[in-house]
């Protein structure tokens, strides 16, 4: 903490903060309480995924990638492999792509209720957090019986998935799809209508479609802007052009519009998950992987990009390849790396009890952003 | 934009009906089921395909080295010379990442993954694998 002049002060928050859920630093030029400027550091996560791609074989690589992003890992994972089928010429088998698109959506369910524990903790609210990871911990104990781990699944493989999804399990998924709304709403009668975190979220942080789009902003944050762009519609992977939904849209931009617009994903998802629970209790019988060895994926030279549409965004994977069994090149385009820039944007002329607010609701995600 | 006294006033009922909405909803969590486990105690159940510990099974293995071409964890799984002239891995648990994928590539069948998942340990010799030694 310096003191510039008689009325400025420059402070540092984090890189270790409770409220920054990662290892994110911001500088913050204060006058009094109102902030001037805001310049975020990153790299504290960083941990050279993208250059350990280089020396190891793509088999090796894969249960590395759930690490990009540990809330959501199967994302990253269906980034990764989408990218290796496509130079390879592979089409994975319809119950895979039914059993991924599950899982991914339970993923995204399990993403929005830690960001809604956290985001409330980062108002004042330690309560919600408690009913957020109850539910969570459902989905978790769902993926550990699927997968075999609770967070980092490496659970996807190229030409399909590890293993089949078993009718016990399917029905354990749609007794919790049931029953989920019911326990939701005690979430939303301790919060929505609050009319503290009313103050506290409305009007707040408002981002405009223009400067969404000049910061590459993507996922609910753009949608929460007024500007519909969805990749499971924009531009449809696996088997999301099958199955019905709507992509839900607001217009005002501000915090408590993200916060509506991330609770209506949440019900979107469970109705996906439901359709595919349909679908695969009447196929039980297909075949769910091409069993590749992990050795011989050999994509042919070239480049992929796949988009996926992550809980925070657009996940782009980029993959160079020269024939050989390792890759040449991984980039990853990651959504929180954008979502961090925008508070430059956002925190000027707020105050610093709001700086965490508006953070908290841009839901970021370090690792992802590191990378 | 100020408000007048009427929107203040249905404000006002809106925010006593929703805080006394949530007081209910909270209150009404004390008699349901107890979230938590009592660990150690009670301990949680752990389902089949559990990614643990790794064990091998020294009989099986035929030294083919398929686990260390695919362990993304440099360091985790070495083979070594052994007096019958097989060659047998060798595991680093404290370099492990449990993503199991040299289970599931062993074309024997001869690494299993275990339900053990409580590996704190002073020592760190606890953490190696030595299938030399059995």
């Amino acid at each position: 903490m310096k003191t510039n002049s008689r009325n400025k002060m420059t402070l540092n928050i984090g890189p270790q903060h409770p409220s920054t859920h990662g290892v994110l630093r911001l500088l913050v030029e204060l006058e009094g309480e109102k902030i001037l400027k805001c310049t975020p550091h990153l790299g504290y996560l960083h941990r050279g995924l993208e250059k350990a791609a280089q020396n190891k074989l793509f088999g090796q690589y894969l249960p590395m990638v759930d690490r990009v992003d540990y809330l959501s890992g199967f994302f990253c994972s269906q980034a990764f492999l989408s990218t290796i089928e496509e130079l390879s010429e592979i089409e994975i088998p319809k119950k895979a792509q039914y059993i991924r698109v599950l899982t991914m959506e339970l993923n995204r369910i399990a993403s929005h209720l830690l960001w809604f524990g956290t985001f409330l903790m980062d108002i004042g609210a330690t309560g919600p957090i408690f009913y957020a990871f109850n539910l969570r911990n459902e989905i978790l104990n769902i993926f550990e019986k699927i997968t075999g781990a609770r967070m980092m699944y490496n659970y996807y493989v190229c030409g399909g998935v590890r293993r089949d999804i078993s009718n016990n399990i399917l029905k354990e998924i749609s007794d919790f799809t049931s029953h989920f709304n019911k326990k939701f709403k005690t979430l939303e009668n301790i919060v929505t209508k609050n009319p503290v975190f009313l103050d506290r979220t409305t009007g707040l942080g408002v981002l405009n479609t223009r400067d969404a789009f000049d910061y590459s902003i993507t996922g609910v944050n753009l949608r929460a802007s007024g500007y519909n762009l969805d990749f499971r519609k924009e531009k449809p992977y696996l088997v999301y052009n099958e199955l019905e939904f709507h992509t839900p849209v607001a217009f005002e931009g501000d915090c408590h519009s993200r916060y509506l617009l991330r609770v209506e994903e949440i019900k979107v998802s469970i109705n996906l998950v439901n359709q595919c629970i349909d679908w695969l209790l009447t196929h039980s019988q297909e075949n769910y992987s091409l069993n590749i060895n992990p050795l011989n994926i050999k994509p042919k030279t070239g480049t992929a990009v796949s988009y996926t549409e992550s809980p925070r965004g657009l996940i782009m994977c980029r993959l160079v390849t020269d024939g050989s069994e390792k890759p040449k090149r991984v980039k990853w385009r990651t959504p929180s790396f954008y979502a961090i820039q925008i508070l430059e944007k956002l925190l000027p002329e707020n105050t610093l009890a709001d700086l965490t607010t508006i953070y908290g609701s841009l839901d970021v995600a370090i690792s992802e952003a590191d990378r | 934009m100020k408000k007048t006294d009427t929107e203040l006033i249905s404000d006002f009922i809106k925010g006593v009906a929703s805080t006394l909405v949530s007081i209910f909803t909270v209150l009404s969590c004390a008699f349901k089921k107890r979230a938590t486990l009592l660990y150690p105690e009670v301990r949680p159940e752990i389902p089949d395909n559990f990614r643990g510990k790794i064990e091998i099974d020294t009989e099986k293995c035929i030294g083919c080295g398929l686990c260390t071409k695919l362990c993304p964890a440099f360091g985790t799984l070495a083979l070594k010379e052994t007096k019958i002239g097989k060659k047998l891995a060798i595991v680093d648990i404290s370099r492990c990442i449990f993503c199991g994928n040299c289970a599931y590539n062993c074309p024997k069948g001869a690494i299993n993954l275990t339900k053990q998942y409580e590996l704190a340990t002073d020592a760190k010799k606890d953490l190696i694998l030595n299938t030399e030694d059995k």
